[in-house]
C-alpha cells in the first residue's frame, strides 16, 4: 500500500516535469512579451525591468533558473502583479475554488447517486424520465446556466447576491455551487444509473434477491457498489478540473479564484503565473487519480493496485 | 434495436435547415449596424420577428449565422480529430505489438493533458482566430476516437476476409484501406454525434469567454455572453442563443446515445 | 385446489403442483402444465436436456423468473398458493422458508463483499441476529459443510476461495436461515468430480439432519442415482416421465428416459467410479 503510492507519486514527477516544460516552450513560443502592452515605457526602463526578472537570459538559462526555484517550492514572482509571488496569489485564490468545487461534487454525488441508482432500480417511466433529465443537464453548459441562475434568482426573486464572494458568506455560494453542480449532478446519475443498471443484470443479484432480502440491502449493499466503480473513475479527473476553478463561473460570479488567473495571465504573458497554475492543475490530477484508484480498490477487492 | 429518437432529429433538422434559410430569405444581414431600429422587441414590422440587439441588428438572422458557425466548428474540428484519430488508431491496432505498446502509450500520456485549458491557452497564445480554434480543438479530441479505433481495429484484423487477404499477399495499407476502414464505420458515426455536441459548446465556451469568434462575427457563445451582459434589460437577447445552443446539443447527444445503445457498448 | 386427491403422500406434501404453467411475457410458454409433488425429507431430482426449462421452473417458485414472466394454475408450499403469487408472498418465502443453490459458484457470489457480509444479512434479514451471533453462526454453518478455518474464510472476498470452496460457501449461505425447501440448480455441474461427491453427501445430509425437502435439477443421471429418492424428467417445458429412482434407472418407460439414460450411463461409469 505505501509501496503503491509511493512508487505512483515517484512515476507522476516524469509527467509533472513534461507537462511543466511543455508549457514553458509554448508560452516562450507565442508571439509577444509580459510589458509589450505598456506601451509607454521607455526602452531603458523596460530593458530594466527585463533584467529583473532575468528574461534577458538566453531560454535556456531562464528555465533552468525556473526550474531550480521550482524544486524549493518556489514559483517565482508574477509579472502582472509585481509585488506578488505567484505562491502568495494561488494561496489567496485557491479556497475559493476549493470551496465552490468541492460543495458542487458533493451536490453532485449527494442528488446523482440515489437518483441514478433509484431511476435503475424502478426501470420503466423512471429510467426515461431520469435519463432525459441528465440528458438535458449535460446539453445546457455552465454559461448558460450561470445567467439564468443569476436572472431568476438575484434580478426576479432578489433572494441571493448576484455574485462577489462575500467572505465566503453561504448566500454567496449558492448560486455558483448549484450553478457548477448542475452537469456533474447529470453526469453521475448517468454513470450510476447505467451501472446499477448492467450490476441489476448480474448473476449475483439474482441470488441476493433468493435470499430474501429487502429493497434498500439489494440496491445499496449489493448493486451500487460495483456501479461506483466508473463514477470514481470519472470523478478523480472531474474533482481535479471542478476545483482549478471554472473560469466562466469566477466571471460570471464575480469571484476572485485562480481560473481566472490563468486566462488572465496567458493574455498579459504572464509567464510564471500560467505556470504555476499549470503545475498546479497537474498535481491535483495526479493527486486525484491517486485517490480514485484508492477508492476504487476499497470498492472492489479484485482490483489490484498496479504500480 | 431502437428507433431514432424522432423529435431529436426533426428539431436538429429544423434547425441546421433554419441556419441555412433564413440568412438567404430574410432582408437583414448579421453585421450591419441600424440606429433607427436598436433593441427592437419581436415585431412583424421590418421582419425583426426576434427583435434586435443594442445595434440594431436582426436577432433572428445573428442567431441563424451562429447556428452555421457553431456546426461548421464542430463539423470541421470533428474531421480533423477522426481523421487523426482513425489513422492512429488503425495503425496501432493493426501493426499491434511494440509500435501498438509506443502509440498508445503518447495516447495515454496527451490523455493526462488538461483539455479545455490548453485550449484557452493555445487560442489566447496565437491568436484568436476561428480557423486555429478548431485546428486546436480537433487536434486535442482525438485521442477517444483513437482509442476505440485501435479496439475495433484489433477485433477486425483477427476476422477471416482479413486473413484472407493477408494470405493473398495484399498491401498492409491496402487491407487497412479496403478491409478495415469501411468497418469502422459504426463506432466512427457513434463517435461523431456524441463528439459535435462537444465541440459545440468548446466553440462556445471559448467564443464566451471572447478567444472564439471576433465581431461583427458572431456565434452562440458570443450571442450568449453579450446577452448576459445585457440580461436585466433584455432576458430574451440571453434567452434565444440559450434555448438554440441547448436544442442542438440536447438532439445530437440524444441520437448519439440511441446509436451508442444499437452498437452495444 | 386440494393434493389430496391421490396417493397418500401427496396429503403430506411439502409443494404440490397441479396444471403449474409459466409464460413469458411475449405469451410463449416455458412451463406447461406440471403435476408434481415433493414430500417432507424428500429429494426429488429433475433431469432434462438444456432449455428444458428446469431453471426456470426453480426460479419461478421464488417469483425470480425471467422478467414479465407470469405463472398459472396451482402451486401450493406449506399452504402457500406460489402460483401466480405477489412480490411480498414470494419475498416471505425467501431464504427463510424456501432457499436456492446456484449452478455457477463463481458469479452466484457479489465479488465487492466479504463472504461476511453476504452470510451475515441472510441471518440478519430472517432471524434478527447481527454482530458477534451472527459472525458466530455464520463460521458454524461454514464449518458444518467442511470449510476448514471459518473464521479466517469470513474475511475473505469470493475470488479469493476455490471453485469448490465457494460452492461449500453458498450451500452454506443457502440453508442458513434453516429453510423448508432447497431448489438446487445444478449445484455441481461446474465443481470437478470429487467436489461433486462431497456436495452430494452435504445435500444427503441436510435430508438425514434437518429433514430437508430438496428439488434437486440436473442433466446427470449419475446424481440423481446418488442422492434422490424420485426422479421427473422434463422436455420442452413438460414432465415426461416421473418415478422412484430404482425403478426408473432399472427399467425407465418412456423412450426419452431410456435414451437420456443410456447417454448417461458412460458419463456415470466414468465420474463416479464403483
Ligand atoms: N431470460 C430469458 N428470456 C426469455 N426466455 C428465456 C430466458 N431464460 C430462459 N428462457 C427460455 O426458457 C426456456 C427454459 O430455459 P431454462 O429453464 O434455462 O432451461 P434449463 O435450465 O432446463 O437448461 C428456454 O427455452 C429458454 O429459451
Ligand atoms: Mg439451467
Amino acid at each position: 500500500m505505501w509501496r503503491f503510492l509511493l512508487s505512483r507519486l515517484l512515476s507522476a514527477v516524469p509527467t509533472l516535469l513534461a507537462i511543466v516544460t511543455l508549457a514553458f516552450i509554448l508560452l516562450r513560443a507565442a508571439p509577444g512579451g509580459p510589458f509589450d502592452s505598456e506601451k509607454e515605457l521607455l526602452p531603458a526602463v523596460r530593458e530594466r525591468i527585463e533584467r529583473s526578472y532575468h528574461l534577458d537570459e538566453p531560454l535556456p538559462a531562464q528555465y533552468l533558473r525556473y526550474m531550480g526555484q521550482l524544486s524549493r517550492g518556489d514559483l517565482g514572482p508574477s509579472f502582472q502583479y509585481p509585488d506578488k509571488r505567484v505562491n502568495e496569489l494561488i494561496a489567496q485564490g485557491f479556497p475559493v475554488d476549493l470551496a465552490i468545487g468541492g460543495f458542487a461534487l458533493l451536490l453532485a454525488c449527494a442528488i446523482g447517486i440515489p437518483l441514478g441508482a433509484w431511476a435503475a432500480w424502478r426501470g420503466g417511466g423512471a429510467d426515461r424520465l431520469a435519463g432525459g433529465l441528465a440528458l438535458l443537464g449535460i446539453s445546457v453548459p455552465v454559461y448558460i446556466t450561470a445567467p439564468l441562475l443569476i436572472l431568476l434568482f438575484a434580478v426576479t426573486l432578489q433572494w441571493l447576491p448576484a455574485g462577489g464572494w462575500g467572505e465566503g458568506a453561504a448566500r454567496n455560494l449558492v448560486l455558483p455551487v448549484l450553478a457548477m453542480a448542475l452537469p456533474y449532478i447529470a453526469y453521475v446519475t448517468r454513470i450510476v444509473q447505467s451501472g446499477v443498471q448492467a450490476t441489476l443484470q448480474q448473476p449475483f443479484m439474482r441470488t441476493a434477491r433468493a435470499k430474501g432480502l429487502g429493497t434498500g440491502a439489494l440496491l445499496f449493499r449489493h448493486a451500487l457498489r460495483p456501479a461506483l466503480v466508473p463514477l470514481v473513475a470519472f470523478l478523480g479527473p472531474a474533482a481535479a478540473g471542478a476545483i482549478t476553478g471554472s473560469i466562466v463561473i469566477e466571471s460570471t460570479f464575480g469571484l476572485p479564484g485562480i481560473g481566472r488567473f490563468f486566462v488572465e495571465g496567458a493574455f498579459n504573458r504572464d509567464y510564471t503565473l500560467v505556470m504555476g497554475v499549470t503545475i498546479l492543475y497537474g498535481l491535483l490530477i495526479v493527486v486525484a487519480n491517486l485517490l480514485a484508484d484508492l477508492v476504487n480498490a476499497l470498492l472492489d477487492p479484485r482490483v489490484r493496485l498496479q504500480q | 434495436m431502437s428507433a431514432l429518437p424522432r423529435v431529436s432529429v426533426v428539431l436538429l433538422l429544423v434547425l441546421v435547415a433554419g441556419a441555412i434559410v433564413v440568412p438567404w430569405i430574410s432582408p437583414h444581414d448579421y453585421f450591419t449596424p441600424d440606429w433607427d431600429a436598436t433593441d427592437l422587441p419581436p415585431t412583424f414590422a421590418g421582419w425583426h420577428l426576434l427583435g434586435t440587439d443594442d445595434l440594431g441588428r436582426d436577432l433572428l438572422v445573428r442567431l441563424a449565422w451562429s447556428c452555421r458557425i457553431s456546426l461548421l466548428v464542430a463539423l470541421a474540428a470533428s474531421l480533423i480529430s477522426l481523421t487523426i484519430g482513425v489513422a492512429w488508431g488503425a495503425v496501432a491496432g493493426y501493426r499491434g505489438g511494440r509500435v501498438d505498446a509506443f502509440m498508445m502509450r503518447t495516447v495515454d500520456v496527451l490523455y493526462s493533458v488538461p483539455f479545455t485549458p490548453l485550449v484557452v491557452v493555445l487560442t489566447v497564445l496565437f491568436g484568436r482566430d476561428l480557423v486555429l480554434l478548431f485546428v486546436a480543438i480537433g487536434a486535442v479530441s482525438w485521442l477517444d476516437v483513437a482509442r476505440m479505433v485501435r479496439a475495433q481495429t484489433q477485433g477486425l484484423a483477427q476476422r477471416e476476409f482479413v486473413i484472407a487477404a493477408e494470405v493473398a499477399g495484399v498491401h498492409p495499407a491496402a487491407i487497412l484501406w479496403r478491409h478495415i476502414a469501411p468497418n469502422l464505420a459504426g463506432v466512427v458515426i457513434v463517435w461523431l454525434t456524441l463528439t459535435i455536441p462537444t465541440v459545440i459548446l468548446t466553440e462556445a465556451f471559448l467564443s464566451y469567454l471572447g478567444l472564439g469568434a471576433q465581431s461583427p462575427l458572431t456565434s452562440l457563445g458570443v450571442m450568449l455572453a453579450d446577452g448576459a451582459a445585457q440580461m436585466r434589460s433584455r432576458p430574451l437577447l440571453l434567452l434565444c442563443p440559450a434555448l438554440v445552443l441547448i436544442a442542438l446539443v440536447y438532439c445530437c447527444n440524444r441520437i448519439g446515445d440511441v446509436l451508442r445503445a444499437r452498437h452495444g457498448n | 385446489m386440494s393434493c389430496g386427491h391421490a396417493m397418500a403422500t401427496e396429503s403430506t406434501a411439502l409443494l404440490c403442483a397441479r396444471g403449474y404453467s409459466l409464460r413469458r411475457a411475449d405469451g410463449m410458454p416455458v412451463l406447461q402444465e406440471l403435476s408434481f409433488h415433493l414430500g417432507r425429507g424428500e429429494i426429488l431430482g429433475v433431469v432434462g436436456e438444456s432449455g428444458s426449462g428446469k431453471t426456470q421452473l426453480l426460479l419461478s417458485l421464488l417469483g425470480l423468473a425471467m422478467r414479465g414472466a407470469c405463472s398459472g394454475g396451482s402451486c401450493r408450499f406449506d399452504g402457500v398458493e406460489l402460483a401466480g403469487a405477489g412480490e411480498p408472498v414470494y419475498r416471505s418465502q425467501r431464504g427463510k422458508r424456501i432457499a436456492m443453490l446456484f449452478q455457477d459458484p463463481l458469479l452466484s457470489w457479489n465479488p465487492c463483499l466479504t463472504i461476511r457480509t453476504q452470510l451475515t444479512e441472510v441471518l440478519h434479514a430472517h432471524c434478527g441476529l447481527r454482530g458477534r451471533a451472527a459472525d458466530a453462526r455464520a463460521a458454524e454453518a461454514l464449518a458444518a459443510v467442511g470449510l476448514a478455518q471459518p473464521q479466517r474464510l469470513l474475511r475473505q472476498y469470493p475470488h479469493e476461495l476455490s471453485g469448490g470452496m465457494r460452492q461449500r460457501a453458498m450451500l452454506a449461505m443457502a440453508v442458513l436461515a434453516e429453510p423448508d425447501l432447497l431448489l438446487a440448480d445444478e449445484p455441481t455441474t461446474a465443481l470437478d468430480a470429487t467436489t461433486q461427491l462431497a456436495i452430494l453427501d452435504l445435500l444427503a445430509r441436510l435430508r438425514r439432519e434437518r429433514g430437508m425437502s430438496i428439488l434437486l435439477v440436473t442433466h446427470d443421471l449419475g446424481v440423481v442415482a446418488r442422492v434422490a429418492d424420485r426422479v421427473m424428467v422434463m422436455r420442452s417445458g413438460q414432465i415426461v416421465e416421473t418415478g422412484e429412482v430404482g425403478t426408473m434407472l432399472r427399467q425407465p418407460a418412456g423412450g426419452y428416459a431410456r435414451a437420456l439414460l443410456a447417454a448417461a450411463q458412460q458419463l456415470e461409469r466414468r465420474e463416479f467410479p464403483q
